[in-house]
Protein backbone atom coordinates (compact mmCIF):
# COMPACT_ATOMS: atom_id res chain seq x y z
CA UNK A 1 0.00 0.00 0.00
CA UNK A 2 1.14 3.57 -0.72
CA UNK A 3 -0.11 6.96 0.42
CA UNK A 4 -2.83 8.50 -1.78
CA UNK A 5 -0.63 11.64 -1.76
CA UNK A 6 1.97 9.81 -3.83
CA UNK A 7 -0.63 8.99 -6.46
CA UNK A 8 -1.92 12.56 -6.45
CA UNK A 9 1.45 13.75 -7.83
CA UNK A 10 0.82 12.05 -11.17
CA UNK A 11 -1.59 13.39 -13.84
CA UNK A 12 -2.49 9.78 -14.62
CA UNK A 13 -4.59 9.64 -11.43
CA UNK A 14 -6.16 13.10 -11.81
CA UNK A 15 -9.59 11.76 -12.85
CA UNK A 16 -10.13 10.13 -9.43
CA UNK A 17 -11.86 11.62 -6.42
CA UNK A 18 -10.40 11.22 -2.92
CA UNK A 19 -12.22 7.95 -2.11
CA UNK A 20 -11.22 6.35 -5.41
CA UNK A 21 -7.63 7.45 -4.90
CA UNK A 22 -7.60 5.90 -1.42
CA UNK A 23 -8.99 2.58 -2.74
CA UNK A 24 -6.42 2.45 -5.56
CA UNK A 25 -3.59 3.38 -3.15
CA UNK A 26 -4.50 0.32 -1.04
CA UNK A 27 -3.79 -2.05 -3.95
CA UNK A 28 -0.63 -0.22 -5.09
CA UNK A 29 2.97 -0.83 -3.99
CA UNK A 30 6.10 1.21 -4.61
CA UNK A 31 8.81 -1.16 -5.81
CA UNK A 32 12.45 -0.71 -6.82
CA UNK A 33 13.73 -2.74 -9.76
CA UNK A 34 17.31 -3.32 -10.85
CA UNK A 35 18.68 -2.85 -14.36
CA UNK A 36 17.75 -5.77 -16.68
CA UNK A 37 14.92 -7.04 -14.46
CA UNK A 38 11.87 -8.18 -16.43
CA UNK A 39 8.58 -6.62 -15.30
CA UNK A 40 6.44 -8.85 -17.50
CA UNK A 41 6.68 -11.03 -20.58
CA UNK A 42 4.71 -11.12 -23.85
CA UNK A 43 1.72 -13.50 -23.69
CA UNK A 44 1.67 -13.62 -19.88
CA UNK A 45 -1.53 -12.85 -18.00
CA UNK A 46 -1.70 -9.11 -17.33
CA UNK A 47 -2.10 -9.20 -13.56
CA UNK A 48 -0.31 -5.92 -12.84
CA UNK A 49 0.08 -2.49 -14.37
CA UNK A 50 2.79 0.01 -13.54
CA UNK A 51 3.46 3.71 -13.42
CA UNK A 52 7.12 4.63 -13.78
CA UNK A 53 8.27 7.03 -11.03
CA UNK A 54 12.01 7.07 -11.72
CA UNK A 55 14.30 5.39 -14.22
CA UNK A 56 13.60 3.92 -17.62
CA UNK A 57 11.95 0.80 -19.04
CA UNK A 58 12.09 -0.59 -22.58
CA UNK A 59 9.24 -2.42 -24.27
CA UNK A 60 10.38 -5.34 -26.40
CA UNK A 61 8.28 -6.95 -29.11
CA UNK A 62 8.94 -10.66 -29.48
CA UNK A 63 8.65 -12.47 -32.79
CA UNK A 64 8.22 -16.15 -32.04
CA UNK A 65 9.01 -18.75 -34.65
CA UNK A 66 8.50 -22.52 -34.54
CA UNK A 67 12.26 -22.85 -34.41
CA UNK A 68 13.38 -21.23 -31.10
CA UNK A 69 16.71 -20.25 -32.69
CA UNK A 70 14.79 -17.85 -34.97
CA UNK A 71 13.14 -16.05 -32.03
CA UNK A 72 13.80 -12.30 -32.23
CA UNK A 73 13.25 -9.39 -29.86
CA UNK A 74 13.03 -5.73 -30.92
CA UNK A 75 12.72 -2.61 -28.79
CA UNK A 76 9.46 -0.92 -29.79
CA UNK A 77 9.32 1.83 -27.21
CA UNK A 78 10.83 3.40 -24.13
CA UNK A 79 8.76 4.31 -21.08
CA UNK A 80 9.66 7.56 -19.30
CA UNK A 81 8.78 8.71 -15.75
CA UNK A 82 5.07 9.44 -15.31
CA UNK A 83 4.05 7.00 -18.03
CA UNK A 84 1.91 3.90 -17.73
CA UNK A 85 2.98 0.40 -18.71
CA UNK A 86 1.10 -2.86 -18.71
CA UNK A 87 -1.90 -1.30 -20.48
CA UNK A 88 -3.11 -4.80 -21.40
CA UNK A 89 -4.30 -5.09 -17.79
CA UNK A 90 -7.20 -2.84 -18.87
CA UNK A 91 -7.88 -4.41 -22.27
CA UNK A 92 -9.54 -7.80 -22.67
CA UNK A 93 -8.32 -10.55 -22.84
CA UNK A 94 -5.80 -9.09 -20.34
CA UNK A 95 -2.66 -10.60 -21.90
CA UNK A 96 0.59 -8.59 -22.23
CA UNK A 97 1.50 -7.85 -25.86
CA UNK A 98 5.11 -6.82 -25.13
CA UNK A 99 7.94 -7.62 -22.74
CA UNK A 100 9.05 -4.86 -20.34
CA UNK A 101 12.71 -4.76 -19.25
CA UNK A 102 14.24 -2.25 -16.84
CA UNK A 103 16.96 -0.20 -18.60
CA UNK A 104 18.46 1.35 -15.47
CA UNK A 105 17.60 1.08 -11.76
CA UNK A 106 13.99 2.24 -11.52
CA UNK A 107 11.20 2.92 -9.06
CA UNK A 108 7.65 2.02 -10.06
CA UNK A 109 4.14 2.04 -8.67
CA UNK A 110 2.78 -1.47 -9.18
CA UNK A 111 -1.01 -1.82 -9.19
CA UNK A 112 -2.61 -5.21 -8.61
CA UNK A 113 -4.66 -5.42 -11.81
CA UNK A 114 -6.94 -8.22 -10.59
CA UNK A 115 -7.92 -6.18 -7.52
CA UNK A 116 -8.16 -3.08 -9.71
CA UNK A 117 -10.58 -4.78 -12.10
CA UNK A 118 -12.65 -5.82 -9.04
CA UNK A 119 -12.72 -2.20 -7.89
CA UNK A 120 -13.76 -1.12 -11.38
CA UNK A 121 -16.62 -3.63 -11.43
CA UNK A 122 -17.97 -2.04 -8.24
CA UNK A 123 -17.42 1.54 -9.44
CA UNK A 124 -18.45 2.15 -13.09
CA UNK A 125 -17.11 5.73 -12.96
CA UNK A 126 -13.66 4.47 -11.99
CA UNK A 127 -13.96 1.81 -14.67
CA UNK A 128 -14.64 4.37 -17.40
CA UNK A 129 -11.86 6.62 -16.06
CA UNK A 130 -9.22 3.87 -16.19
CA UNK A 131 -10.44 2.73 -19.58
CA UNK A 132 -10.14 6.27 -20.95
CA UNK A 133 -6.59 6.80 -19.68
CA UNK A 134 -5.61 3.35 -20.99
CA UNK A 135 -6.99 4.17 -24.46
CA UNK A 136 -5.16 7.50 -24.36
CA UNK A 137 -1.88 5.79 -23.44
CA UNK A 138 -2.38 3.23 -26.24
CA UNK A 139 -3.12 5.99 -28.73
CA UNK A 140 0.05 7.82 -27.71
CA UNK A 141 2.04 4.64 -28.22
CA UNK A 142 0.39 4.12 -31.61
CA UNK A 143 1.31 7.69 -32.56
CA UNK A 144 4.94 7.17 -31.48
CA UNK A 145 5.12 3.97 -33.55
CA UNK A 146 3.65 5.80 -36.57
CA UNK A 147 6.30 8.51 -36.22
CA UNK A 148 9.01 5.82 -36.11
CA UNK A 149 7.55 4.13 -39.18
CA UNK A 150 7.26 7.46 -41.01
CA UNK A 151 10.93 8.13 -40.26
CA UNK A 152 11.91 4.63 -41.42
CA UNK A 153 9.98 4.88 -44.68
CA UNK A 154 11.01 8.42 -45.56
CA UNK A 155 14.78 8.59 -45.68
CA UNK A 156 16.26 12.00 -46.45
CA UNK B 1 -29.78 9.54 -38.18
CA UNK B 2 -29.13 6.05 -39.59
CA UNK B 3 -31.16 2.88 -39.17
CA UNK B 4 -30.36 0.58 -36.26
CA UNK B 5 -30.28 -2.30 -38.78
CA UNK B 6 -27.36 -0.67 -40.58
CA UNK B 7 -25.34 -0.52 -37.33
CA UNK B 8 -26.26 -4.06 -36.36
CA UNK B 9 -24.59 -5.42 -39.53
CA UNK B 10 -21.15 -4.63 -38.14
CA UNK B 11 -19.39 -6.85 -35.59
CA UNK B 12 -17.99 -3.68 -34.04
CA UNK B 13 -21.37 -2.97 -32.44
CA UNK B 14 -21.82 -6.50 -31.07
CA UNK B 15 -22.41 -6.73 -27.34
CA UNK B 16 -24.27 -3.41 -27.20
CA UNK B 17 -27.85 -3.36 -25.94
CA UNK B 18 -30.82 -2.32 -28.08
CA UNK B 19 -30.91 1.02 -26.21
CA UNK B 20 -27.22 1.65 -26.88
CA UNK B 21 -27.66 0.89 -30.60
CA UNK B 22 -30.68 3.23 -30.71
CA UNK B 23 -28.62 5.98 -29.08
CA UNK B 24 -25.79 5.50 -31.57
CA UNK B 25 -28.20 5.48 -34.54
CA UNK B 26 -29.69 8.83 -33.42
CA UNK B 27 -26.30 10.59 -33.39
CA UNK B 28 -25.02 9.00 -36.62
CA UNK B 29 -25.20 10.04 -40.24
CA UNK B 30 -24.14 8.44 -43.49
CA UNK B 31 -21.54 10.35 -45.43
CA UNK B 32 -19.97 9.87 -48.87
CA UNK B 33 -16.56 11.18 -49.89
CA UNK B 34 -14.78 11.12 -53.22
CA UNK B 35 -11.27 9.74 -53.51
CA UNK B 36 -8.62 12.17 -52.17
CA UNK B 37 -11.08 14.08 -49.96
CA UNK B 38 -10.06 14.45 -46.33
CA UNK B 39 -12.12 13.35 -43.34
CA UNK B 40 -9.85 15.31 -41.02
CA UNK B 41 -6.29 16.49 -40.61
CA UNK B 42 -3.74 15.76 -37.89
CA UNK B 43 -4.22 17.94 -34.75
CA UNK B 44 -7.81 18.84 -35.73
CA UNK B 45 -10.42 18.67 -32.94
CA UNK B 46 -12.75 15.82 -33.85
CA UNK B 47 -16.51 15.85 -33.48
CA UNK B 48 -17.05 12.42 -35.02
CA UNK B 49 -15.54 9.01 -35.32
CA UNK B 50 -16.23 6.85 -38.36
CA UNK B 51 -17.14 3.34 -39.42
CA UNK B 52 -16.38 2.46 -43.04
CA UNK B 53 -19.30 1.00 -44.98
CA UNK B 54 -17.54 0.97 -48.36
CA UNK B 55 -14.15 2.05 -49.62
CA UNK B 56 -10.63 2.47 -48.31
CA UNK B 57 -9.34 5.20 -46.00
CA UNK B 58 -5.69 6.11 -45.57
CA UNK B 59 -4.31 7.10 -42.18
CA UNK B 60 -1.81 9.78 -43.07
CA UNK B 61 1.02 11.93 -41.76
CA UNK B 62 2.03 15.13 -43.43
CA UNK B 63 5.77 15.35 -44.03
CA UNK B 64 7.71 18.33 -45.37
CA UNK B 65 8.12 18.10 -49.14
CA UNK B 66 11.59 16.99 -50.18
CA UNK B 67 13.86 19.30 -52.17
CA UNK B 68 11.84 22.42 -51.27
CA UNK B 69 13.66 25.11 -49.31
CA UNK B 70 11.64 27.27 -46.94
CA UNK B 71 12.62 30.63 -45.49
CA UNK B 72 12.80 31.06 -41.72
CA UNK B 73 9.62 33.17 -41.75
CA UNK B 74 7.79 30.43 -43.68
CA UNK B 75 8.97 27.89 -41.14
CA UNK B 76 7.80 30.09 -38.24
CA UNK B 77 4.43 30.60 -39.94
CA UNK B 78 4.32 26.87 -40.67
CA UNK B 79 3.74 27.84 -44.28
CA UNK B 80 5.62 24.87 -45.69
CA UNK B 81 4.88 22.54 -48.55
CA UNK B 82 3.97 19.05 -47.38
CA UNK B 83 3.23 15.65 -48.84
CA UNK B 84 1.01 12.90 -47.49
CA UNK B 85 2.53 9.68 -46.23
CA UNK B 86 -0.08 6.92 -46.00
CA UNK B 87 0.89 4.93 -42.91
CA UNK B 88 -1.91 2.40 -43.05
CA UNK B 89 -5.12 1.74 -44.89
CA UNK B 90 -8.41 0.72 -43.29
CA UNK B 91 -11.44 -0.72 -45.07
CA UNK B 92 -15.03 -1.86 -44.77
CA UNK B 93 -16.09 -2.55 -41.17
CA UNK B 94 -13.08 -0.73 -39.71
CA UNK B 95 -13.38 2.24 -37.38
CA UNK B 96 -11.18 5.34 -37.32
CA UNK B 97 -11.11 8.76 -35.66
CA UNK B 98 -11.05 7.42 -32.10
CA UNK B 99 -9.42 10.57 -30.81
CA UNK B 100 -12.89 12.12 -30.90
CA UNK B 101 -13.74 10.09 -27.78
CA UNK B 102 -10.59 10.70 -25.76
CA UNK B 103 -9.42 14.06 -24.33
CA UNK B 104 -8.07 16.37 -25.76
CA UNK B 105 -10.18 15.10 -28.73
CA UNK B 106 -7.47 15.99 -31.29
CA UNK B 107 -6.61 13.76 -34.25
CA UNK B 108 -3.20 12.12 -33.86
CA UNK B 109 -3.06 11.52 -37.64
CA UNK B 110 -5.04 12.61 -40.69
CA UNK B 111 -7.52 10.50 -42.65
CA UNK B 112 -8.36 10.72 -46.34
CA UNK B 113 -10.40 8.68 -48.78
CA UNK B 114 -8.16 6.53 -50.96
CA UNK B 115 -11.15 5.36 -53.02
CA UNK B 116 -14.73 6.73 -53.07
CA UNK B 117 -16.03 6.03 -49.56
CA UNK B 118 -19.30 5.62 -47.74
CA UNK B 119 -19.01 5.87 -43.96
CA UNK B 120 -21.15 6.20 -40.86
CA UNK B 121 -20.13 9.33 -38.93
CA UNK B 122 -20.94 9.00 -35.23
CA UNK B 123 -21.15 12.16 -33.13
CA UNK B 124 -18.34 11.71 -30.62
CA UNK B 125 -18.97 14.85 -28.56
CA UNK B 126 -22.62 13.86 -28.00
CA UNK B 127 -21.40 10.40 -27.10
CA UNK B 128 -18.90 11.69 -24.54
CA UNK B 129 -21.78 13.56 -22.88
CA UNK B 130 -23.89 10.39 -22.87
CA UNK B 131 -21.01 8.44 -21.26
CA UNK B 132 -21.14 10.87 -18.31
CA UNK B 133 -24.66 9.61 -17.63
CA UNK B 134 -24.14 5.97 -18.62
CA UNK B 135 -20.71 4.74 -17.44
CA UNK B 136 -21.36 1.18 -18.61
CA UNK B 137 -21.99 2.35 -22.19
CA UNK B 138 -18.82 4.45 -21.94
CA UNK B 139 -16.86 1.45 -20.71
CA UNK B 140 -18.12 -0.82 -23.51
CA UNK B 141 -17.26 1.70 -26.23
CA UNK B 142 -13.84 2.62 -24.84
CA UNK B 143 -13.04 -1.08 -24.37
CA UNK B 144 -13.81 -1.58 -28.08
CA UNK B 145 -11.61 1.43 -28.88
CA UNK B 146 -8.79 -0.01 -26.78
CA UNK B 147 -8.99 -3.36 -28.58
CA UNK B 148 -8.98 -1.79 -32.04
CA UNK B 149 -6.07 0.53 -31.19
CA UNK B 150 -4.10 -2.31 -29.57
CA UNK B 151 -4.56 -4.45 -32.71
CA UNK B 152 -3.53 -1.54 -34.92
CA UNK B 153 -0.46 -0.97 -32.74
CA UNK B 154 0.47 -4.66 -33.04
CA UNK B 155 0.08 -4.55 -36.86
CA UNK B 156 2.16 -1.38 -37.06
CA UNK B 157 4.91 -2.89 -34.91
CA UNK B 158 5.05 -5.91 -37.21
CA UNK B 159 5.19 -3.58 -40.23
CA UNK B 160 8.02 -1.59 -38.60
CA UNK B 161 9.93 -4.79 -37.95
CA UNK B 162 9.56 -5.76 -41.59
CA UNK B 163 11.30 -2.49 -42.54
CA UNK B 164 14.08 -3.16 -40.06
CA UNK B 165 14.50 -6.68 -41.37
CA UNK B 166 14.73 -5.56 -45.03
Amino acid sequence: MVSPEILRRYPFYSFMDHDQLREVAMITDEIKYKKDQVLFNTDEKADACFLLMEGSVDLHYVVDEHDPSLRKEFIVGTINPGELLGISAFVEPHIYTATAIVVNDSRLLKMDAVALRDLCRQDPGLNLGFQTVAVKATMERLHATRVQLAAATSPE
Amino acid sequence: MVSTELLRRYPFFSGLSRDHINTLAKISDELSLEADQYFFHEEEVLNHFYLIVEGAVGIIFKLPERDVKHSISEQFARDIKTRDLVLSTVGSGDVFGWSGLIPPYKATAGAKAITPCRVIAIGSQELVGIFEEDYQFGYLMTQKAAQVIRDRLRDLRIESLAFIAE
